[in-house]
């Protein structure tokens, strides 16, 4: 079996009273678009920190390409390349010299480094734009130039942390576009977000943080048979007799019903064959339908299983 | 030496404020060296006179040579009304005086009623005028009080008049002259906080960036030579400034460097600019925007300037002011350099120099504390 290129054993820090980080582990294989996904204040942007050693933690320990990750482990922060939450570029540095700042603190080679710029600068599309100065550029281009700092280099592991918060529709599919190349390439990347729909489709593996733990980890597919639901269905109905009602609870693998503003919702763990059902139940009562939905669990519906709350509203 | 070149880049782009403060400087400099130089002697008031003696008597002759004497004396027309009024509306003319016949009679008699019929310029009184008015004035009193002591009306103006005349010779204390390179080094206090203060919070504000900085320390570039090469360029840049600023004194005064005095100027702004790039590095510290920073850098060093007496001596200072300067370098820094030139009471005395420097280098070290307990402060509240 090969070395994680992350792991993270029992990871426990405090913050005074408050714990972010409580007993975390986790290993992320080689090749791997690892998602981190949980609202904010469940403790991904504290796990990154303590992988990148910018913070010190209480417990536990952490292993970056089989070596013990520390601030003074230039080797292993080599390979690693950061994209961060907030823009990290120099209001007084142009597009290209940017780059190059960052990418010399890692490559010393005027040659090379000149080429691995032009590359980024290339990856992420701002060709024209080189001899611009950050304030000129709009958030979108910004958000691209700030991937560039952080993937010039060219590194093994590369860790964004909510890349594509405050962008543009375009700029985020061109930004995840991007990653999915990156790890094309061979990159391992971890990925933080809030948006699932951005974890559902960029990451091979997710794991679900709250409260500073890690409540489940897997798969997009492993995550969803976690949870008792596997399949929602919604018709649009008049309001059901309390008789009637009764009978689509006792529909086999039926766990929920609830009718509310026009729209009856049930819930399935479970079967085959359960909208075919439904339809015929409705259908001999007589019982006129407007739209139908058939819809597969979300990684929402894990998150709202597992935790106990739906990601939105724990945003708020 | 990424880093390094970065400071650079960042002191690049403020170069502008550089310049602009460097003008400013060099030009408050040439003025006040070449307009400031205040002469010791005094010249009397002369305004312009017209004079008609009606009277033409002895007592009243000796009037008009008094004021022929001490002020000009214009034709005039008295009998046009207009011309003299045209005269002293176009600035020909301050003053129209018409000595009244029975002067001297009505001197003689304790009069002093109608002696004269005086015009004067219709837009108002000048300074001179008024001074003018005051001595006619003191003249008429004065002959008064003589003819009231038993003199008449001739000896008590010609009395008057030689009163008047005698003059007191004033001489200054003793006061050393404002060299140009004193005052050059004295405003220099000034300049190094302004420009260290605005230059070196604004690089290192940008340097330390929060984001920056961890993006920074999560590369494999080590932390030391992160900022020690920050602290290396930031030291090239302060001394470069202020040795642009010690051979700017040349331009003022050639032999400026060459002497003991020079050097000691030398050596106290040297002593002056560490504290300047410390104070510098506290506001940097401190501050989280380059707005604020500008707004600081006024605040700080207009303060210290004023509160420590190099925009106005500490000689004439409160004493109210003068203790709440000496918590400042900026007044030992001012304190040495009076004392380097002897100026404003102060004498040149070596150990007073030395002292002042002395006090200034302990500045150096405790400013230096201050930068550790916030660097050290800052740390601990990262790590919460």
């Amino acid at each position: 079996m090969s070395t994680p290129v992350v792991k993270i054993e029992n990871l426990v820090k405090r913050y005074k009273e408050l714990i972010a980080l409580d007993h975390f582990s986790l290993e992320i294989e080689e090749g791997e678009v690892f998602g981190l996904l949980g609202p904010n204040g469940s403790g991904k942007t504290t796990t990154i920190n303590c992988l990148l050693s910018l913070l010190s933690y209480d417990k536990g320990n952490i292993e970056i390409f089989g070596s013990k990750m520390t601030p003074n482990n230039y080797e292993v922060k080599n390979n690693i390349g950061v994209v961060m939450q907030n823009v990290a570029v120099f209001d007084e540095l142009t597009v290209y010299e940017n780059i190059d700042y960052f990418c010399g603190l890692y490559v010393f080679d005027k040659a090379e480094r000149k080429k691995l710029v032009e590359e980024a600068i290339e990856f992420v599309g701002l060709g024209e734009f080189r001899k611009f100065y950050p304030k000129k550029l709009s958030g979108g281009l910004l958000r691209r130039l700030n991937i560039a700092c952080g993937i010039a280099h060219k590194p093994k592991l590369i860790i964004f942390d909510e890349p594509t918060v405050a962008v543009d529709p375009q700029s985020r599919n061109k930004i995840l576009e991007g990653i999915e190349k990156l790890n094309k390439d061979g990159a391992t990347v971890i990925y933080t977000s809030h948006y699932m729909e951005e974890v559902e489709q960029i990451c091979t593996r997710i794991a679900i943080m709250d409260k500073g733990k890690c409540r489940a980890i897997g798969t997009n597919a492993e995550l969803r048979k976690l949870i008792h639901n596997t399949e929602t269905v919604t018709v649009e109905i008049a309001k059901p007799s309390d008789d009637d009602m009764s009978e689509i609870s006792n529909l086999p693998h039926v766990y929920e019903t609830e009718y509310s503003d026009g729209k009856l919702v049930v819930k399935y763990s479970g079967g085959k064959h359960n909208l075919i059902r439904l339809m015929n139940l409705l259908s001999e009562k007589q019982y006129s339908m407007g739209r139908v939905f058939s819809e597969l669990p979300t990684l929402n519906d894990v998150f709202l299983e597992i935790t106990g709350t739906a990601l939105r509203d724990s945003e708020q | 030496m990424q880093v390094f070149k970065l400071v650079f880049k960042v002191l690049k782009k403020n170069l502008g404020t550089v310049v602009m403060y460097g003008c400013i400087f060099f030009t408050t400099i040439m003025l006040i060296t070449s307009f400031g130089d205040t002469s010791d002697e005094y010249t009397s008031t002369k305004i312009d006179v017209a004079i008609r003696d009606l009277d033409n008597t002895s007592a009243s002759r000796q009037l008009v040579d008094w004021v022929s004497e001490n002020h000009n004396i214009v034709d005039a027309d008295f009998e046009d009304e207009d011309e003299l009024l045209a005269k002293m509306y176009f600035n020909f003319c301050d003053y129209a005086i018409t000595i009244n016949e029975g002067f001297e009679e009505k001197l003689a008699g304790g009069n002093t009623e109608d002696l004269f019929t005086v015009s004067k310029r219709p837009n108002g009184y000048s300074y001179g005028t008024i001074y003018f008015e005051s001595q006619l004035n003191s003249i008429v009193s004065d002959a008064n009080a003589y003819v009231a002591g038993g003199m008449t009306a001739d000896e008590a103006l010609q009395k008057t008049v030689e009163v008047l005349n005698s003059k007191t010779e004033i001489s200054f204390i003793e006061e050393k002259e404002d060299s140009a390179a004193g005052i050059y080094f004295n405003y220099m206090a000034y300049i190094l906080l302004v420009m260290n203060i605005t230059v070196m919070s604004t690089i290192l504000l940008v340097v330390f960036k929060k984001d920056i900085t961890a993006r920074t320390y999560c590369s494999s570039f080590s932390q030391l030579k992160y900022i020690l090469q920050t602290i290396g360029a930031v030291s090239i840049i302060s001394v470069g400034f202020w040795v642009i600023l010690v051979l700017g004194s040349l331009c003022f005064d050639s032999s400026a460097l060459s002497s003991t005095v020079g050097l000691l100027m030398v050596c106290n702004s040297f002593v002056f600019l560490i504290c300047s790039v410390e104070i510098a590095v506290i506001v940097s510290l401190l501050v989280k925007s380059s707005m604020a920073v500008s707004a600081i850098s006024n605040i700080v060093s207009l303060g210290m300037a004023f509160l420590c007496g190099v925009f106005v001596p500490q000689s004439v200072l409160s004493d109210g002011v003068l203790s709440v300067g000496r918590f400042f370098p900026a007044y030992w820094y001012i304190k040495a350099v009076d004392s380097i030139n002897g100026w404003h009471g102060s004498t040149y005395n070596i150990t007073e120099i030395t002292k002042a420097i002395g006090i200034e280098a302990f500045f150096v070290v405790a400013l230096m504390a201050v930068i550790l307990v916030i660097v050290r402060s800052k740390r601990t509240q990262k790590s919460l």
